[in-house]
């Protein structure tokens, strides 16, 4: 176990570096890290099912100014571990009751690493305060060493919420399968189809124009009856 | 009236207008109200690629603010005012332009300005033109973008 | 206009250290530590042995700075290439401050809506469609979906820059972003609407009627555009998750 949260501490860290401080190359899509943290703790597709879900919920908010959107990175590892976590358990099913309230649940992952990420850019103006009076002294290197520093702390902060997170969908996940008693159709697994209507209307968001909205029913309608169409034939 | 928000940020045209409040009051139109800007050309030029077929961007300086939003009308247009600071937005008030809202999205940190939220900063003149505004009956906000809380600023004096 | 001054190694490390620009963001300067980061080592060769001349240059650009973290590299790319016109007396420097605060916000408006708004939602979509056949090739193709273009403008955006601003402008307008954008939004949309039709594919039990199966559409068709509106007021998707979680709890306790 211990193993799997020193990995998941530097993965973790590293995709929540991709997030804001580092590149922008997308590892830090709920997608990737949720199929990270899934493989980490005993279920590949598990996870990866978690974070296709939460791939799309929050794509709407951007990332503009100092407006900052819920921490879905943050999300994706709670989720993910959790889901794997039960999947370990239940020797590799998924059961989408838990899938569904763990993914619920990642709301407060979310919203705390929104917190947590506003407390790393308030430091952050204290290292910049040091960098320029070093440079007015005219310390040069100082500048390297103040982006290294606030590198640092997006990292090493990433990494910590990567590990409570992670932690917290362990134990969500193993608590989780025991209030559900098995094979029943309860409450949260009638919402799980809601979850991914939820992220096709926060991509459908996105855009106001009038041609996006009758293209996106459209193409709803046509590959709907196209799947019903391939699977079940014309009956 | 053609104003569907009066804002003042620093950064005049920029993300969290464009992809924020453009589409959430559903303008069509940005007049960017700026001296500065309306001097130069070339700075002018690049702000107008960030516009679209849907979304007209239109400069004036702050004496030609008046005719401007007469035009907005004419065209029946609905516009967001973009100018860069509450002086600048005291100025358009006092130029004959009515509005009773007045958004402020971003004021840059700058030495002795007085932090407000996370993006905004007041200097002491900020101060003196938002309650100039206030008494003229205007309500006073700072928000940057459509998806968080308001902060209200005002009644008088200011709370921190 | 001269030739580039900079030999190409100290280019090839300012493109380098873009990709850091955020690894200081703060509230105040924002990305100010971060781009004084990334021209330092075109600074550092231009100043050489004038120690107050670089000290001023790093000054300038310890200012307040924000903008599109992939289009700023054409900023980048700019002030180098004032940078070189600077040092060599050709520039005033305070056109330095002057054109990276005028353009961080046209140019993060044009970024916003291209990378965030559009490019990121399609590449999104596209990977979590892919990823009901396997995962793994869902991750690939949202990374390749984002990271060309990314990759593109970041290196095409950063040598326009440096060719001088005329030809920044050449790139920006060439480049077509406006129409791009529209696109990749439409796009995005459609895939959406095939991911929502796999989402109540999924939600049908197996052996369920044709009845059922247009039932559960058009009441997904209905939840889809009720959610939209929503997410176009503003409410935020926390906020109906929470609500969905309660509804969960109520619905669980029977």
């Amino acid at each position: 176990m211990v193993w799997r949260f020193l990995l998941t501490a530097v993965l973790g860290g590293i995709c929540y570096l991709d997030r804001t401080a580092a590149l922008q190359v997308m590892l830090h899509r709920p997608l990737i890290v949720g199929s990270i943290a899934g493989a980490l703790f005993g279920s590949f597709p598990a996870g990866a099912a978690a974070g296709a879900v939460l791939e799309l919920l929050y794509i709407a908010r951007l990332p503009v100014g100092a407006s900052i959107p819920p921490d879905d990175t943050g999300a994706a590892i709670f989720a993910g571990a959790g889901a794997a976590t039960a999947a370990e358990m239940a020797g590799g099913a998924i059961d989408y009751a838990v899938v569904a309230a763990l993914l619920l649940l990642s709301v407060l992952c979310a919203e705390a690493g929104k917190v947590a990420d506003r407390f790393v850019r308030r430091v952050n103006c204290r290292i910049a305060h040091v960098t320029i009076a070093a440079v007015d002294r005219g310390d040069i290197a100082a500048v390297d060493h103040g982006l290294l520093a606030g590198v640092t702390l997006f990292g090493a902060v990433g990494a910590a919420l990567s590990v409570l997170f992670a932690g917290f969908g362990v134990m969500a996940g193993r608590w989780l399968p025991e209030v559900f008693s098995p094979g029943e159709q309860d409450g949260f697994a009638h919402l799980f189809p809601l979850l991914p209507l939820l992220g096709a209307a926060s991509v459908l968001s996105c855009s106001r124009s009038e041609r996006s909205s009758i293209f996106f029913y459209l193409a709803m309608a046509i590959a709907f009856a196209g799947i019903l169409a391939w699977h079940w034939g014309f009956r | 009236m053609p104003l569907a928000l009066v804002r003042v940020d620093s950064r005049l045209v920029h993300g969290q207008v464009v992809e924020g409040w453009v589409p959430h009051v559903m303008a069509n139109c940005l007049l960017v109200v700026n001296d500065d800007l309306a001097a130069n050309p070339f700075l002018r030029s690049v702000m107008e690629l960030a516009g679209n077929p849907s979304l007209r961007i239109v400069f004036c300086t702050l004496d030609e603010v008046s005719g401007a939003v007469a035009e907005i009308d004419r065209r029946g247009e609905k516009a967001i005012l973009l100018c860069a600071t509450p002086s600048d937005a005291a100025r358009i008030l006092a130029g004959g332009v009515r509005f009773a809202a007045l958004n402020i999205g971003n004021l840059h940190f700058g030495a002795g300005r007085v932090e407000i939220t996370p993006s905004v900063f007041f200097a002491p003149e900020d101060y003196e033109s938002v309650e100039a505004l206030q008494r003229q009956g205007v309500q006073v906000e700072v928000r940057g973008t459509p998806f968080e809380p308001g902060k209200s600023v005002g009644g008088g004096g200011f709370e921190f | 206009m001269s030739g580039g001054i900079l030999p190409d190694s100290v280019r090839r490390a300012v493109w380098r250290r873009q990709f850091l620009v955020q690894g200081c963001w703060n509230y105040e300067g924002m990305q100010n530590v971060g781009f004084a980061y990334s021209i330092l080592p075109a600074l550092r060769h231009l100043y050489a042995g004038r120690p107050e001349e670089l000290t001023k240059a790093i000054k300038r650009h310890l200012e307040f700075f924000n903008t599109q973290p992939a289009m700023g590299s054409v900023i980048l790319g700019a002030a180098v290439r004032l940078e070189e016109r600077v040092a060599a007396g050709e520039e005033d420097p305070r056109a330095i401050g002057t054109f990276k605060v005028g353009l961080m916000g046209s140019i993060g408006a044009i970024g916003d809506a291209y990378f965030w708004g559009a490019l990121k939602p399609l590449a999104s979509v596209a990977g979590a469609i892919l990823a009901f056949v396997h995962p793994l090739l869902g991750i690939a193709l949202l990374l390749a979906i984002y990271n060309f273009p990314h990759l593109m403008v970041r290196s095409r955006g950063f040598k326009a820059g440096m060719e001088g601003q005329e030809r920044a402008m050449t790139f920006l307008k060439g480049a077509g972003f406006k129409l791009r954008t529209e696109d990749r939004k439409t796009v995005a949309a459609v895939l959406g609407g095939i991911y929502g039709a796999l989402a109540v594919w999924h939600a049908l039990a197996a052996g369920a009627s044709w009845g059922i199966a247009i039932l559960y559409f058009a009441a997904a068709t209905l939840l889809a555009n009720l959610f939209t509106m929503m997410f176009r007021k503003a409410v935020s998707p926390s906020e109906l998750l929470l609500l969905l979680l309660i509804v969960g709890l109520l619905l669980f306790r029977r």
